[in-house]
């Protein structure tokens, strides 16, 4: 291996630590704080990127479309936490831990679904350069040709 | 035959049949399992609405019982006949 790769492979690391670090943070701090697992924490970074990312293509600002992202996503997270959350307060951190299981589930399906937000290389504006890599999610599978 | 069989979602399933029959009892798993496996099999049968195919997303429907069956009825469907008999005994006396 070169130097080149090597380095490569160092930054792709060093991004997927911070990702990682970053999940782990906040579902520590939900629990440790708030007493509440949520396994579903996942989803909810999911969509915030998938809004930021859609909305990239939409307002055609990268900066934008992070502050216009987040704040949509800190709207649904105060929804369900209006509609859900709220009443798993009080009951046994298995209970906590199946209906984040459930929402899991739902958001994986809605993530795959007709309903996924297709990603087209002209949407996105601020980068050409990088849409060849902004493929189709890999974990749905191939895309079926629309019939 | 893969590994994937004996993956993550076989023991979510396992703790779903349970949490379904009732947890804490020994029929509570029979009836989960058996109840469970015909739910997952009737969601994946769904009839496609147009060309929007229900049963290919199933997960969305059992993601969303899972919700349901949390809310309602956190002790399962053995928790949910008691309390139907408890009911029903408190109105014969």
């Amino acid at each position: 291996m070169d130097f080149i790769n090597f380095l490569i492979q160092l930054l792709n690391s060093v991004q997927y630590g911070l990702l990682l670090f970053m999940l782990a943070a906040g579902l520590t701090l939900i629990f440790g704080i708030m007493g509440v697992v949520n396994l579903a924490h996942g989803s909810f970074y999911m969509l915030g990127a998938y809004l930021a990312w859609s909305l990239a293509g939409l307002l055609g600002s990268f900066t934008l479309a992070i502050v216009v992202g987040t704040a949509l996503s800190v709207a649904f997270g105060l929804l369900l936490e209006k509609v859900l959350f709220r009443h798993f307060y009080h009951r046994d951190h298995l209970d906590q831990v199946l209906l984040t299981f459930g929402l899991i589930y739902v958001s994986t399906s809605t993530a795959c679904g007709p309903w996924a937000l297709a990603p087209s290389a002209t949407s996105w504006r601020l980068s050409p350069w990088l849409a060849p890599w902004l493929g189709w999610p890999a974990f749905c599978g191939p895309r079926r040709p629309a019939s | 035959m893969n590994p994937e069989l004996m993956g993550f979602h076989l023991s979510a399933h396992a703790i779903m049949m349970v949490i379904l029959g009732g947890m804490g009892n020994f029929a509570g798993a029979i009836i989960g399992a058996f109840s469970f496996e015909y739910l997952l099999h009737l969601f994946k049968d769904l009839p496609a609405i147009g060309n929007f195919n229900t049963g290919k997303h199933w997960q969305m429907w059992m993601g969303l019982f899972i919700v349901a069956l949390v809310i309602f009825a956190p002790k399962g469907i053995l928790g949910l006949l008691a309390r139907a008999f408890a009911k029903k005994e408190a109105n014969n006396e």
